[in-house]
């Protein structure tokens, strides 16, 4: 029989990593059955997870406590609605515009049309940055909040 | 000198057959009766040649001159068949007539077989894309590729496959998505997991900004000379098909469901996919256990699903019933290793289109050998590393990728719908980087150039070598897309395979 706390557990979403706070951590390590190293440098935490499959994933908790950057590497990029939380939707919508601009450009004429690209990924809002880079079997990029990087922090720091 | 020769023995035939026609063809008495022929070698290849020779038979002082002709292909006066360049084996019939009496003649049959099916070259083209495409490719290369539903001969010929060094497999955009490959007309079988109660399985790959989804079914490709017999292959399907896109599958991707390549012609912006990458598998020892790793919680990816009638699971596939890279198929002419891809230089500014070569093993036969190319040993992701601007990052080359992708804001981004490209405020922007492969000491100096994609798309060129973007990770990843491929000769050796240059994986050039 399940306690009423894990059933409380259980109706609200087991993962929301970025921008969530550092108690977030845990839940993902727990979640994604990985295995966890944190260490602190000063200006913020680093929680690096290992999954079983190899793949890793940081995250970077500020002094206030607000997992501000998450990086990742792997085979294959990682679940990123889980990733990602709430700023998933925010990535989705930020990457069909940025498509839909293009080709909206390729059809028009007498200009030099936007050309699609392919490679690399890097989506800049002003709430969310995200870039991806890598090929089948080889991923890694990053994703932070701008406004919740910690002072003394650069956005370089978080790989 | 050679030339020479062949002229006076031609004068020399004609002089011997004037006089043969001179001393017989005056005498009132005489009369020719039969011709017979005969042409040596009696097969010959596509456009090769046959002598041929004439015995006249008669009474008196006849004649034994002769004219010849031929079903096919051309003759010279002297009998030399040139046979005709054939698809199929052609049966040529060479006819010598008397000149003396030309109701007189004999005939001989030559064989002419086809070319020994294309060897191992196929033509590599970037060009603006397959017909149907709403927009001007760019920097993608393409081969035409034949599929048949296995030891048949209903096969369907595919243009416009997209050439991936960045990724293993094939993968057909199905017509359901506006693709060309139609599966009703060539119902290639869907594969069955022999691990899992022989269910069908689909795949879900994802790329940087999306993603594919489709079933596994079996083929015969073809592709120049080279038969990849009965490999799996994927059938991208796009959302409105069934069986439908799993949300673990969409919700991986950086651009969730938006992001599904195989919902039409221009979201993918190719007929197929073929992945000539450093892996013999698209996937390899993780898709072997991911069942366990993957349940759609966890967050690790899923890539093969189990796909009974009542809907596709995330599930464990063993490596045989994975999507290999089609050339490890290539076993019966040894062009298994790698490929090379050989495309021309492309002048500042770019070109409409390029016209190149896909060849198939490193070594194998005398066109793909490696020559002065440098080897570089990449690690087990597949990459070399590259120095840029003092930081030594990974680096890869990657033919699927249509440009230089790069972190460097010394350079001006582009602006407004542009601005996933470099503008260069002086164009062209000439930079350095270094290469070193696992098996070096040190790196090698390349040089590229980056000029302003405002500029360059201007035009309606499809073809840029110094077309790049930016990436704004630090530390990033140094991607050398299609761009870097121009003017070079490009070998991508496959993991674990032997060549003149060692053991995969490497890349060369």
């Amino acid at each position: 029989m399940l306690s009423p706390a894990l059933l409380i557990l259980l109706a609200i979403p087991l993962w929301a990593s970025l921008g969530d706070t550092s108690a977030s951590v845990l839940k993902d390590q727990a979640q994604w059955k990985g295995t966890l190293s944190s260490v602190d440098n000063q200006t913020y935490v680093l929680h690096e997870i290992t999954m079983a499959s190899g793949a890793k994933v940081r995250e970077y908790v500020s002094p206030g406590g607000a997992v501000f950057g998450i990086a990742w590497d792997g085979q294959f990029p990682p679940n990123f609605e889980q990733l990602l939380g709430p700023y998933y939707q925010q990535l989705q919508q930020a990457i069909a515009e940025q498509k839909a601009a293009q080709q909206a450009s390729e059809l028009q004429a007498g200009t030099p049309a936007t050309r699609r690209r392919r490679g690399s990924v890097t989506i800049e809002t002003p709430g969310l940055v995200f870039s991806q880079s890598g090929h089948v079997r080889s991923f890694h990029g990053v994703a932070y909040i701008p406004q919740l990087v910690p002072q003394g922090v650069q956005a370089s720091d978080i790989r | 000198m050679v030339r020479r020769f062949g002229l006076l023995l031609v004068l020399g035939s004609i002089i011997l057959m004037a006089a043969c026609g001179g001393s017989g063809g005056g005498s009132s008495s005489s009369s020719v009766t039969s011709v017979s022929v005969s042409c040596v070698p009696t097969t010959v290849s596509s456009g090769g040649t046959s002598q041929c020779s004439a015995t006249v038979g008669g009474t008196g002082s006849f004649s034994s001159g002769v004219t010849w002709t031929a079903s096919a292909g051309t003759i010279s006066s002297s009998g030399l068949l040139t046979a005709p360049s054939v698809t199929a084996i052609t049966s040529v019939t060479v006819t010598a007539t008397s000149t003396q009496n030309t109701s007189v003649a004999g005939t001989a049959s030559v064989t002419v077989n086809p070319p020994a099916a294309g060897g191992n070259v196929t033509p590599l083209t970037v060009d603006a894309g397959p017909t149907g495409l709403g927009y001007v490719s760019t920097n993608v290369a393409y081969v035409t590729v034949l599929v048949c539903v296995p030891n048949t001969t209903n096969c369907q010929t595919i243009d416009h496959v997209m050439v991936d060094t960045g990724s293993s497999g094939l993968r057909l955009l199905s017509s359901a998505a506006g693709g060309e490959f139609n599966l009703s007309q060539v119902p290639l079988p869907p594969e069955n997991d022999p691990n899992n109660n022989n269910d069908a399985y689909g795949e879900c790959l994802v790329f940087l900004d999306g993603f594919v989804w489709g079933t596994v079914n079996t083929a015969d490709v073809v592709i120049s000379g080279e038969t990849a017999k009965a490999v799996p292959v994927q059938v991208i399907l796009p959302s409105t098909s069934s069986p439908s896109v799993p949300t673990s599958c969409s919700n991986q991707n950086p651009s969730g469901g938006a992001g599904n390549e195989g919902d039409s012609l221009n979201a993918f912006g190719a007929n197929g996919l073929i992945g000539v990458g450093l892996f013999p598998q698209d996937c390899g020892g993780y898709c072997v256990t991911q069942g366990s790793m993957c349940n759609g919680s966890d967050n690790n990816p899923c890539i093969y699903y189990d796909c009974p009638s009542s809907g596709c699971t995330p599930g464990n596939i063993a490596i045989a019933q994975q999507l290999p890279n089609p050339v490890t198929a290539f076993t019966s002419t040894g062009d298994d290793n790698g490929v090379l891809i050989e495309l021309p230089s492309v002048p500042d500014g770019g070109s409409l289109t390029v016209s190149g070569s896909l060849l198939f093993g490193i070594g194998t036969q005398a066109n793909n050998g490696l020559g002065s190319a440098q080897v570089y040993d990449v690690n087990d992701e597949g990459n070399l590393t590259t120095t840029f601007n003092g930081s030594s990052i990974p680096g890869f080359l990657d033919s699927g990728s249509n440009a230089f992708f790069f972190n460097d804001s010394s350079i001006t981004t582009c602006t407004g719908a542009l601005s996933n490209w470099f503008c260069p405020t002086t164009s062209p922007d000439n930079l350095t980087a270094s290469n070193q492969g696992t098996n070096m000491s040190s790196g090698v100096q390349v040089s590229f150039s980056i000029e302003n994609a405002g500029e360059l798309f201007q035009l309606s060129n499809s073809a840029f070598s110094t077309l790049g973007g930016p990436y704004i990770s630090t530390p990033a990843a140094f991607d050398w897309g299609l761009s870097f491929f121009y003017g070079k000769n490009v070998f991508t050796a496959i993991d674990g395979a032997s060549t003149p240059g060692g053991t995969g994986p490497y890349v060369a050039y």
